[in-house]
C-alpha cells in the first residue's frame, strides 16, 4: 500500500494531522514527513507506475526516473532543512501549507502526464500563498493576493495549453514538447502557451516580479520554503519539456542580466536575495536552452546546489530579521559580534553562491559555462561572467557585508535559536562538501547522458559518463582572479564614497504596471481606476435615465397590457415582456429559415 | 413487483404524500416521507442497473397498450436523472427535520412534507413518462407543489410570498407554453405518445404549425429551466424559499427541464430537425453564453450568498445548455455529466447555506464574517462546494469544464473555449468573496456564541459535496453512464 | 578609533589590513596565471590579466550603473501605501 503512494503524498496525507498536534509532537511529526517520504523515495524503483484514468484517458501519476529522482532528492532536502528551520515556530496553519507545497511540488515532478502536472502546480500555487499571508499584515494580504492571482493565472495558461495540446496530439503524456528544430516560433499555439505557464512560474523577465513582490512579504520560514521549490519546479519542467530551445538562453541570458541592477541599489535584504534568485534561474534556464548533455547537468546540478545556498543565504537573512525585527540594509550593520554563527553561516552561502572553489556554486556553475564556451558562443559566455560578477556584487558581498558588517548600527541581539543554527549548519556543511566531493555527491546523479542520436534521461542501467574536473589550475586561477579583483573594486568604491548608500525606498519594477492604475495621488486624490469606476458609473447613469425617458415613453403603449399590475408585480411584468419578445424572436427565426 | 418497478418511483411517493395529510403528526409524516424517499432511491437505482443491463425498460400503464395507454419509458438518460433527482430528495429530506424545526411552523411540518413528497412524484414522473400530456400533467403536479413549497417561506420574510407568487405567474406561462406546444404536435400528428409521434412527425415539409409548436415549447422549456433571460423568477425563489426547499429545488427542478428539452430536441423533433432546418444550436450557445457571463457578473455583486448562489445557478444551466448546443457526443455529454454534478455541487453549497442559516440565522455575505472559525466544517463544505463551482480539478466541477472545452475545440470553437476558462475566473472571483470574509475577517461579536452545525445536518451536507469530490476523482461511473446516453440520444437520428 | 579589541572591525587599521591582504593577493593572482598550463576556449582569454580585468571593470561599471537607475526609479519607502 505504502509502496504505491506517489512521492510527494506522504507530506500532503501527513499534513492533515498537523492540526491534531500540537507542541513538541507536532514539531516532531513535521521532521518526521520529510524523512519518511525520503525514504519512501528511495526504496521506489525507476519506472512508471500509478496509472489512473480520468474520462478515459490514461493518466500516468508517477514517472521515476533519473531527472525526476535528482529533483525529487533535492526537493526533500529542502523540505527537511526547511521544517528544521521552521521548527520553533507554533503556527500550524504555516507548517500544514509548508508541508502540502513541498509535498505538491514533488508530486508535480514526478508527474508522469501534463494533467497529472497541472493539478499539482495548482497546489503549489495555492498552498504557498498561506506561507505569505501567515505575515498577518495588510502589505502581506495585498502581496500575496497578486501573488496568487499570478500563480494562478500560470496555472490556467498551462491547462489551456494541455487542452490545445491534447487536442492536437491526442497525448497527454509529458515529455520533450519542443520541436526537434529547437524554434519555438514554429511550435503549435499550444507548446507555446505551455512555455508560457512554464516562464511565469521560471520567473522570466517581465513575467518575473511575482518573485521580487512576494518571497520578502513572506513569514521568515516562509520564504525558505518559496524559495526552493516553485521555481525549481519551473526549471525542472523546462528542462523536462524545452531543452534545446533556442530562445531560452537569450531568455536565460537577459534573466542573468536585468537583476543584477536591480540588486545593487534594493534596501531589503530578502528582495537582494530574490533578485538573486532570478539571477540565478537565468543560468540554469540557459543550460536548458543550449540543450547539450553538459549543459543540461550543469542545469540540474545548478538546481540542487541552488536550491541548498539560495536557502542558506534566506534563512540566515531570516535569522536577521527574526532577532532584530528588520532586514533592511539602512538599518542593519555590525551583526557579526551579536550573531557570529549566523554570520560564517552567510558567509559560506555566499561564497557558495559566488561560486568560489571549494563551494558547491563553483562545480554546477562551471559546468554550465563550459559548455556555453564549447559550443564557442563568445557572447553568451561574456555575458555570463558579467553575471557572475553580478553575483558577487550582490550576494557575494552586498548581503554579508551590510547585514554583518558595514558600520555598526548598534543593533545587540541574541543568535538565532538553536533550529535555525542547525538548520544552516547541515546546509552549509553541505555546500562545502557538494564543493569539495563534486564528483560522489553531484556528478555521479546528473541525469542526462548524450547517446549519439541527441540528449537523453540516463536510465537506471546506465553509469554517467561525465568526466568534468572544475579544479584544473587555470579554471581555479582565473575564477579567483575574478572574483578577488571584483571584491577589490568593491573595496576601492566603498572607501571612496563613489558606493551608493543604502537609502530607505522602494525601487520601481514590472510589477508597477498592474500596481500603479490602483494609487491615488499624493495628495488623496482618486486612482485611474477609481478615475474610470465614476465615469463608467456616470456613464452608466447618464444611459439609464436616457433609456428610461425611452422606456416610459414606450410604457404608455404597454401599459393598457398590464393596468393590473401593481407595484411588486413588476418583475413579472419585465418577464413576461422578455417572454414574448422572445417567443416572437423565435418564430421569426424559423419563419426565416424555412 | 419487479415486473411494476418502473411504475413505483411514482406509485409510492404519491400515495404517501395524502397520508402524510391524514398522519398530520409530524414526526409519524417525517419517519413516512423519509421510508419513502430512501425506498425510491433504492427502486431507482435498481432501474438504473436494469437500464444498462438489458436496454431501455417499458411499462404500459392498465394494460393499455401505447399509443392508446400512457407508457412509462426508462432508458439510459432518464434512468439517470431519475437516480440524480431521487438521490437528491431522500439526501435533503435526511437533512431537512432539523433545519424546518427553525424555518417552517411547526404545524405546518406535515404540509411541507406533503408537498415535498408531490414535488418529488412530479419531477420523477416528468422523466418517467412516454406520454406527452402525461408529461404536462407531472409538470403541473411538481410546480404546484414548489410553489407551495417556497411559500412556506412566508414563515422567515414575507418576501416568500412574492417570491413565490411571481415564480407561479412565470411557471403557469411556461407550462402553458408547453401545453399550446404539446396541443399542436398533437393537432398534427393524432398521437401524444412520444416515440409514436416522433415516427409520424412530418418535419421536413410539414405544415408551419410544426414550427409554431417548437416555438412554444423551446420558450415554455426555457422559462422553466431560468434559461437567460428567462430567469428572474429564479433569483428571488431560490434566496426566500426555506434553506431544504431551495437546495431541493436547485438540485432538481432545472435539471429536470433540461431533461425536457433534451427529450424534445432529440426524441421528438430530432436534432437534424432543430439544428440543421432550424437555428436552435445557435441561439442557445448565444443565450447560453450571455447567460453565464451576465449572470456569473451580477453573482459577484449580490450581498445575499443564496441569491448569489441563485445567480450561480443561471450561469451553470447556462453551461449545460451550451453543451447540448454543440449537438456532438462529447457536448451532450458534457451537458449531462454536468447537471448531475451541478446537481450535486449546488446541493450540498445551498444545504451548508441552511446550516449557516440554523446557526446565524442568516444567509447575508455582512452576517458570514470569520464564520471560518466559529463553524470550520461547515465552511470547509462551502469551500470545497465553491472549488467545484470554479471548476478546480479534483473536483466534478473539472470534469464538467473538461469535457466542455474539448467538445468546443472539437468543433474548432476555440474561442468558446476560451471564453469558458474567463468565466471560471467569474466564478473564482464570487466564491473568493465568500472566502475571504469567512476566513480573513474576525467574527462578529453578536456571533461569538455561535456552534458548529449539528451532525445530522453536516452528514447530507457533506454527502453531497463528497460525491461531488468522488465524481470529480473517479469518473468511469459518471461521464461513462452520461456518454452512454449522449449516444443513444443522438443514435436516434436517421 | 582605537580599540580594545584587536580582532574587532571597529577599528580602522585592522580593516586597512585586510584590504592591503586582498589588494596583495590580487597582485600576485595575475602572475600566478602564468606558472600553469591554460586552456583558453576563446581568444580574449589569452589576454593577460583578462578575467581580473573582467571582473574589476564590471563590478564597477555594475555599481555605476546601478547609480544611474536609481534616479529612474526610486521612489519613497511607502510609495505603493499611500
Amino acid at each position: 500500500m505504502i509502496a504505491s503512494l506517489p512521492p510527494g503524498m506522504i507530506l500532503l496525507i501527513g499534513s492533515l494531522l498537523l492540526p491534531l498536534l500540537r507542541g513538541r509532537i507536532q514539531a516532531a511529526w513535521l521532521l518526521l514527513l520529510p524523512a519518511l517520504s525520503l525514504l519512501h523515495l528511495v526504496s521506489l524503483p525507476q519506472g512508471n507506475t500509478g496509472e489512473w484514468s480520468l474520462f478515459s484517458y490514461q493518466l500516468t501519476l508517477v514517472r521515476i526516473d533519473s531527472l525526476s529522482q535528482i529533483f525529487g532528492f533535492v526537493f526533500h532536502l529542502a523540505a527537511f532543512l526547511s521544517a528544521l528551520y521552521a521548527l520553533h515556530v507554533r503556527d500550524t496553519t504555516q507548517h500544514v501549507a509548508a508541508m502540502i507545497y513541498a509535498g505538491s511540488a514533488m508530486g508535480a515532478v514526478f508527474a508522469g502526464d501534463l494533467l497529472t502536472l497541472f493539478v499539482y502546480w495548482e497546489i503549489t500555487a495555492v498552498s504557498s500563498v498561506f506561507l505569505i499571508w501567515s505575515s498577518r499584515t495588510e502589505s502581506a494580504y495585498h502581496a500575496g493576493m497578486r501573488y496568487l492571482v499570478i500563480q494562478v493565472g500560470s496555472g490556467v495558461l498551462l491547462l489551456s495549453g494541455i487542452l490545445l495540446h491534447f487536442h492536437e496530439t491526442g497525448s497527454l503524456v509529458f515529455n520533450r514538447l519542443i520541436g526537434s528544430d529547437g524554434q519555438l516560433l514554429s511550435a503549435s499555439p499550444a507548446v507555446f502557451l505551455i512555455f508560457l505557464a512554464f516562464g511565469i512560474k521560471c520567473a522570466f523577465p517581465l513575467l518575473h516580479n511575482w518573485l521580487q513582490d512576494g518571497y520578502p512579504q513572506a513569514t521568515v520560514t516562509g520564504t525558505v520554503f518559496l524559495s526552493a521549490f516553485t521555481t525549481k519546479l519551473a526549471v525542472y519542467a523546462l528542462a523536462r519539456g524545452f531543452a534545446g530551445t533556442h530562445l531560452l538562453i537569450w531568455i536565460g541570458l537577459l534573466m542573468t542580466l536585468f537583476p543584477i541592477f536591480f540588486a545593487v541599489i534594493e534596501n531589503d535584504l530578502r528582495r537582494v536575495l530574490a533578485y538573486s534568485l532570478n539571477n540565478q534561474l537565468g543560468f540554469m534556464v540557459v543550460g536548458i536552452g543550449v540543450g547539450t548533455a553538459m549543459s543540461l547537468n550543469g542545469t540540474a546540478a545548478h538546481a540542487f546546489a541552488h536550491i541548498l545556498y539560495k536557502g542558506l543565504l534566506f534563512m540566515s537573512m531570516g535569522a536577521v530579521l527574526y532577532r532584530t525585527g528588520t532586514i533592511k540594509a539602512s538599518e542593519l550593520g555590525g551583526l557579526y559580534k551579536s550573531m557570529p554563527f549566523t554570520t560564517v553561516f552567510c558567509m559560506i552561502g555566499a561564497a557558495s553562491i559566488s561560486a568560489f572553489p571549494l563551494f558547491s556554486g563553483f562545480v554546477s556553475k562551471s559546468l554550465i559555462l563550459s559548455a556555453v564556451a564549447d559550443n564557442h558562443q563568445l557572447v553568451i559566455w561574456l555575458g555570463l561572467l558579467v553575471a557572475s560578477a553580478g553575483v558577487m556584487e550582490h550576494s557575494g558581498i552586498k548581503i554579508p557585508y551590510f547585514a554583518f558588517f558595514a558600520h555598526d548600527a548598534g543593533i545587540r541581539c541574541k543568535e538565532a535559536p538553536w533550529n535555525m543554527l542547525l538548520a544552516m549548519g547541515i546546509t552549509a556543511a553541505l555546500c562545502v562538501l557538494i564543493g569539495c566531493l563534486p564528483q560522489a555527491l553531484l556528478y555521479d546523479w546528473l541525469p542526462f547522458i548524450d547517446t549519439g542520436t541527441g540528449v537523453q534521461v540516463r536510465a537506471a542501467s546506465v553509469t554517467p559518463e561525465l568526466n568534468f574536473q572544475p579544479y584544473t589550475s587555470h579554471h581555479v586561477v582565473t575564477q579567483l582572479q575574478l572574483l578577488l579583483f571584483a571584491t577589490m573594486a568593491f573595496a576601492i568604491l566603498v572607501r571612496s564614497g563613489i558606493y551608493p548608500p543604502e537609502i530607505r525606498s522602494v525601487n520601481l519594477d514590472s510589477d508597477w504596471f498592474y500596481r500603479r492604475p490602483f494609487l491615488g495621488t499624493p495628495n488623496g486624490g482618486p486612482s485611474p481606476v477609481e478615475r474610470l469606476s465614476t465615469w463608467a458609473q456616470t456613464l452608466r447613469q447618464k444611459t439609464d435615465t436616457h433609456v428610461l425617458t425611452r422606456l416610459r415613453q414606450t410604457e404608455h403603449l404597454v401599459r393598457g397590457f398590464c393596468s393590473a399590475c401593481g407595484r411588486q408585480t413588476n418583475s413579472i411584468r419585465a418577464m413576461v415582456v422578455w417572454v414574448s419578445v422572445l417567443l416572437t424572436a423565435y418564430l421569426l427565426f424559423y419563419y426565416l429559415y424555412v | 413487483m419487479l415486473a411494476h418497478l418502473p411504475v413505483l418511483p411514482i406509485i409510492v411517493p404519491l400515495l404517501a404524500a395524502p397520508l402524510c395529510v391524514l398522519l398530520r403528526q409530524r414526526r409519524l409524516a417525517l419517519a413516512l416521507a423519509l421510508t419513502v424517499c430512501w425506498a425510491t432511491f433504492a427502486m431507482t437505482l435498481m432501474l438504473l442497473g436494469r437500464v444498462l443491463a438489458e436496454g431501455t425498460q417499458t411499462y404500459v400503464l392498465g394494460g393499455w397498450v401505447a399509443p392508446w395507454g400512457i407508457e412509462y419509458r426508462i432508458d439510459t438518460l432518464s434512468a439517470f436523472v431519475l437516480l440524480i433527482v431521487s438521490g437528491i430528495g431522500a439526501t435533503v429530506l435526511t437533512y431537512a427535520p432539523l433545519s424546518i424545526e427553525r424555518e417552517i411552523r411547526r404545524d405546518q411540518h406535515y404540509l411541507f412534507y406533503t408537498a415535498y413528497l408531490l414535488c418529488l412524484t412530479g419531477l420523477l414522473g416528468i422523466v418517467i413518462t412516454g406520454d406527452l400530456f402525461n408529461l404536462f400533467v407531472f409538470l403541473e403536479i411538481s410546480s404546484l407543489s414548489s410553489y407551495a413549497l417556497i411559500s412556506l417561506g412566508a414563515q422567515q420574510t414575507r418576501k416568500a410570498l412574492t417570491a413565490a407568487f411571481q415564480y407561479l405567474v412565470m411557471g403557469t406561462i411556461g407550462a402553458t407554453f408547453i401545453l399550446i406546444g404539446i396541443g399542436l404536435m398533437y393537432q398534427m400528428t393524432g398521437t401524444l405518445n412520444m416515440a409514436d409521434m416522433a415516427a409520424r412527425l412530418n418535419t421536413s415539409d410539414g405544415p408551419r404549425t410544426v414550427l409554431v409548436a417548437f416555438a412554444f415549447l423551446t420558450v415554455g422549456i426555457s422559462l422553466k429551466m431560468a434559461l437567460f433571460p428567462l430567469h428572474s423568477w429564479l433569483p428571488g425563489a431560490y434566496t426566500f424559499a426555506p434553506s431544504v426547499v431551495t437546495a431541493f429545488l436547485a438540485a432538481t427542478s432545472t435539471k429536470v427541464s433540461i431533461y425536457v428539452l433534451l427529450r424534445f430536441i432529440f426524441t421528438i423533433f430530432k436534432p437534424s430537425f432543430a439544428f440543421e432546418v432550424l437555428p436552435l444550436d445557435v441561439e442557445l450557445m448565444v443565450l447560453s453564453l450571455v447567460g453565464i457571463f451576465v449572470a456569473s457578473t451580477v453573482a459577484i455583486f449580490q450581498t445575499n450568498i443564496k441569491r448569489m448562489l441563485a445567480y450561480s445557478s443561471i450561469a451553470q444551466v447556462g453551461y449545460m445548455v451550451l453543451g447540448i448546443s454543440f449537438a456532438s457526443v462529447t457536448g451532450l455529454t458534457a451537458g449531462i455529466v454536468h447537471l448531475m454534478n451541478h446537481a450535486l455541487i449546488k446541493g450540498g453549497l445551498f444545504l451548508a447555506m441552511g446550516c449557516f442559516a440554523l446557526r446565524l440565522g442568516s444567509t447575508e455575505l455582512a452576517d458570514m464574517r470569520g464564520v471560518g472559525r466559529r463553524m470550520p466544517i461547515t465552511m470547509f463544505a462551502w469551500v470545497l462546494g465553491g472549488l467545484g463551482l470554479i471548476g478546480v480539478p479534483l473536483t466534478a466541477g473539472f470534469v464538467s469544464k473538461w469535457y466542455l472545452i474539448t467538445a468546443a475545440l472539437e468543433q474548432g470553437w476555440w474561442q468558446v473555449a476560451a471564453l469558458l476558462l474567463i468565466s471560471s475566473l467569474l466564478a473564482a472571483i464570487y466564491v473568493w468573496r465568500v472566502v475571504e470574509v469567512a476566513y480573513f475577517q474576525s467574527p462578529a461579536e453578536e456571533h461569538a456564541a455561535v456552534q458548529e452545525a449539528p451532525t445530522l445536518m453536516l452528514i447530507p451536507t457533506y454527502a453531497l459535496i463528497g460525491a461531488s469530490i468522488v465524481f470529480g476523482l473517479w469518473t468511469s461511473v459518471s461521464a461513462g453512464v452520461a456518454h452512454e446516453a449522449a449516444q443513444r440520444l443522438l443514435e436516434m437520428t436517421p | 578609533m582605537p580599540s580594545k579589541n584587536r580582532q574587532s572591525l571597529d577599528d580602522r587599521s585592522n580593516v586597512n589590513k585586510l584590504v592591503y591582504g586582498l589588494y596583495i593577493l590580487c597582485g600576485l593572482l595575475v602572475p600566478i596565471q602564468f606558472l600553469f598550463e591554460q586552456h583558453p576556449h576563446f581568444a580574449v582569454e589569452k589576454f593577460p590579466g583578462f578575467y581580473g580585468i573582467f571582473g574589476f571593470v564590471v563590478f564597477v561599471a555594475i555599481v555605476l550603473a546601478g547609480k544611474l537607475l536609481r534616479r529612474a526609479i526610486m521612489r519613497e519607502e511607502d510609495y505603493y501605501d499611500r
